[in-house]
């Protein structure tokens, strides 16, 4: 389903494929079977629970919790906050908003720092976690 | 609906292309004016790349930290976008501080001296606006204009109808996969 807005609220129950555009109206999608795109300019994200996630905004925090596939998250200012539910890789950057992503315990992480690091995974490894900020505070957790 | 164009204003038809670098403004207060000049240049030249092969096409104008590009086909601007979206993510990936976003229109426009203006370019900066990071939105008279001409290596994903605004009837856009 593909929803946009300039200033509504626009708040998914549950969809399969989700695209939602918001200028200012907090984007809220509680459940998407598939993956869930979401852009937004100066609002709040929050993505219940997906099966993969592409969400990005300008000056609002992005919150992912239970994401059970790849996710990307670009933030300008706020925190981006994921929380997965798999051993999928992760790509997230901001320019001065923290950064915090926590794995299922146990799960082996490659961990990249910058966006040219292209260092492959050691064998073993799970999944791929890119998180980059030129002045945010990265915590990757499993 | 698109009002039809005065008879007595010249217009030419193609392609205008917006871009814009996200978070330019808080990576400028980051790095200083001379390492957010450094990106401009960087962005200019990636654009540069990608028109000196197709005739016509040319940088309109630079618009702060964005750019305004016109290709006078409608495959050349569809090729010409994704060609710009693939350079500036090779770009990113090469150490390119920010990403880029993109939006692409087709219609007629008004030469005004070097600048073009007209509803198909408000619309394009528009829907460069809607657009994400990295990502380049291109609209539905694109890709009719371009017919079966369209590069198959091309993946688009429809996004659907978009409201944009100050245009009446919702444009259907898609996006570059």
């Amino acid at each position: 389903m593909a929803a946009n807005t300039k200033s509504g609220r626009i708040e998914v129950e549950s969809g399969t494929t989700v695209d939602a555009r918001s200028q200012s109206g907090r984007v809220t999608v509680l459940r998407a079977t598939g993956v869930c795109r979401v852009r937004a300019e100066s609002t709040r994200v929050e993505i219940g629970a997906s099966a993969g996630a592409d969400a990005s905004t300008n000056s609002g925090r992005i919150t992912l919790e239970n994401v059970d596939g790849p996710v990307r998250a670009h933030c300008i200012s706020s925190r981006i906050e994921i929380e997965m539910a798999g051993a999928h890789d992760v790509d997230a950057d901001t320019v001065s908003g923290r950064i915090s992503v926590t794995l299922p315990a146990g799960t082996a992480v490659h961990r990249l720092t910058g966006k040219d690091d292209d260092s492959p995974a050691p064998a073993g490894c799970d999944c791929t976690v890119r998180a980059t900020s030129i002045s945010g505070r990265i915590q990757v957790e499993s | 609906m698109t009002a039809p164009p005065d008879a007595a204003v010249e217009v030419t038809t193609g392609c205008v292309l917006f871009t814009d670098l996200v978070g330019f403004t808080e990576y400028n207060d980051l790095v200083g004016d001379q390492a957010a000049v450094e990106v401009l240049d960087r962005q200019v030249a990636l654009a540069h790349g990608v028109i000196e092969s197709r005739d016509g096409a040319r940088v309109v104008k630079e618009l702060g930290d964005g750019l305004m590009l016109w290709f006078p086909t409608a495959i050349d601007g569809l090729t010409g976008a994704a060609n710009f979206a693939r350079a500036a993510d090779d770009a990113r990936r090469s150490g390119f501080p920010l990403a880029m976003r993109m939006g692409l229109h087709y219609g007629e426009c008004v030469p005004r001296g070097d600048d073009l203006v007209g509803q198909t370019v408000n619309v394009a900066a528009r829907v460069s606006a809607l657009a994400g990071p990295g990502e380049l939105l291109v609209s539905e008279p694109v890709l009719e204009a371009c017919g079966p001409t369209i590069d198959t290596s091309l993946v688009l994903q429809p996004v659907g109808p978009v409201n944009v605004k100050g245009v009446t009837d919702p444009i259907w856009l898609q996006r570059l996969g």
